[in-house]
């Protein structure tokens, strides 16, 4: 049923994703609270709703994603889960995916969603945490 | 990491790099198959908020209106300084639409805008720029667009030479060339180039390019005119969408 809910929340989420990119920050959610395998089917499968809404060259959105949530998944265990230890790894996650998107489609880089973005991760991840988990950060 | 959840990855990015190694036509074809299905929640979402979005949709046509008049006033400003064509904008309404994707493959080739089908685009549409002709749309998807640009190889437009009035092909041959000039016809460098109208596609009196280079030529007839166009594709950041008398 969650997952489900995490599929709405994808499509909710979508037409807004260009002036914030909350689908990243719910990526990086997933990675962290929930099954492993979910996290990556649910990259690709965002990746692709964003190639088809979004287009500019199909799969390069679902390339990025699944690597990047596989990296993440592959370092997540090398680290103390922390408020601000999560944060900087999710600007350092989403600058080096934005980076990446601009070389791989020469998209064009705008500053303001990316800084909307880095600075709505912590409060939506603490208020999540503590609607799903009643605390404001699992450790 | 198990060896499952691994072979699980490797096939996801195998499913990724197939999406990407496909041909242009290929991936337009599974776009459009994919994207009703795909996308139809967030296209009924997107419909409901432009709907309560009435206020919103009134300032983009107020910024539209201000973008066409803007347009409006540099063309007539060019038509006052050469006098040599009779261009009638009031027929056509512009839209504004920001660039938002080129195809690495052809960087300056194709143009990805950020409007589409809900807004009433349509195949072989004209867009410009303030500083001229981009091209004219090749792909219309739910909302957004494929622009074929004038640097496009094989891309043609009827044109004629505003000071002398000689008509003839803007092709790209890899250069932009104006195709079937005469040899004894006069034409010199400098000169303007804009579309003649002498088509269903391009409206006449758009700025194509200037002749930066006359060949001597082996033929008898034509002599190769080369174009420096008039528009820097790769320093654009919005184009405008010509709708003409059909589409408005």
């Amino acid at each position: 049923m969650k997952y489900l809910l995490y599929f709405a929340l994808l499509y909710v989420l979508l037409p807004f994703n260009l002036y914030i990119d909350l689908i990243s920050i719910l990526i990086f959610y997933l990675v962290f609270n929930e099954d492993e395998r979910f996290a990556l089917i649910f990259s690709f499968f965002a990746g692709l709703l964003i190639d088809l809404f979004h287009p500019v060259v199909l799969g390069v959105n679902i390339l990025i994603y699944v690597i990047f949530v596989q990296t993440l998944l592959y370092v997540k265990k090398y680290f103390k889960q922390n408020m601000w230890v999560n944060w900087i790894v999710f600007a350092v996650y989403y600058l080096a995916k934005v980076f990446v998107t601009h070389i791989a489609i020469s998209a064009p880089v705008r500053i303001q969603p990316i800084i909307f973005t880095i600075m709505c991760f912590l409060p939506l991840v603490l208020i999540s945490n503590k609607i799903k988990y009643k605390v404001w950060m699992r450790t | 990491m198990s060896r499952r959840q691994l072979a699980f990855f490797f096939s996801l990015l195998l499913i990724s790099i197939t999406f990407l190694s496909l041909g242009e036509h290929t991936k337009l074809t599974i776009s459009t198959r994919l994207s009703p299905i795909l996308l139809f929640p967030v296209t009924t979402i997107t419909k409901l908020v432009d709907f309560l979005s009435v206020s919103s949709t009134r300032i983009t046509e107020l910024e539209t209106m201000v973008n066409r008049l803007r347009l409006e006033n540099a063309e007539w400003k060019k038509i006052i300084l050469l006098d040599t064509t009779d261009y009638q904008t009031t027929e056509y309404r512009l839209q504004k639409a920001q660039i938002i994707g080129r195809d690495p493959s052809n960087i300056n080739s194709y143009l990805y805008i950020n409007i589409g089908e809900k807004e009433g685009v349509r195949i072989d549409q004209p867009v410009l720029s303030i500083d001229g002709l981009i091209g004219k749309i090749r792909y219309v998807g739910n909302n957004y667009t494929i622009v074929e640009t004038i640097e496009k190889h094989g891309f043609a437009a009827s044109a004629l030479d505003a000071k002398t009035g000689i008509h003839g092909i803007v092709k790209n041959h890899g250069n932009l060339v104006f195709d079937f000039v005469r040899i004894d016809d006069e034409i010199n460098i400098g000169d303007s180039v804009y579309t003649s109208g002498m088509s269903d596609i391009f409206p006449e009196g758009i700025l194509i390019g200037t002749v930066k280079k006359i060949d001597e030529s082996d033929d008898q007839f034509f002599k190769p005119v080369y174009l420096k166009p008039s528009v820097r594709i790769n320093r654009l950041n919005y184009v405008y969408v010509v709708y003409g008398k059909e589409n408005n």
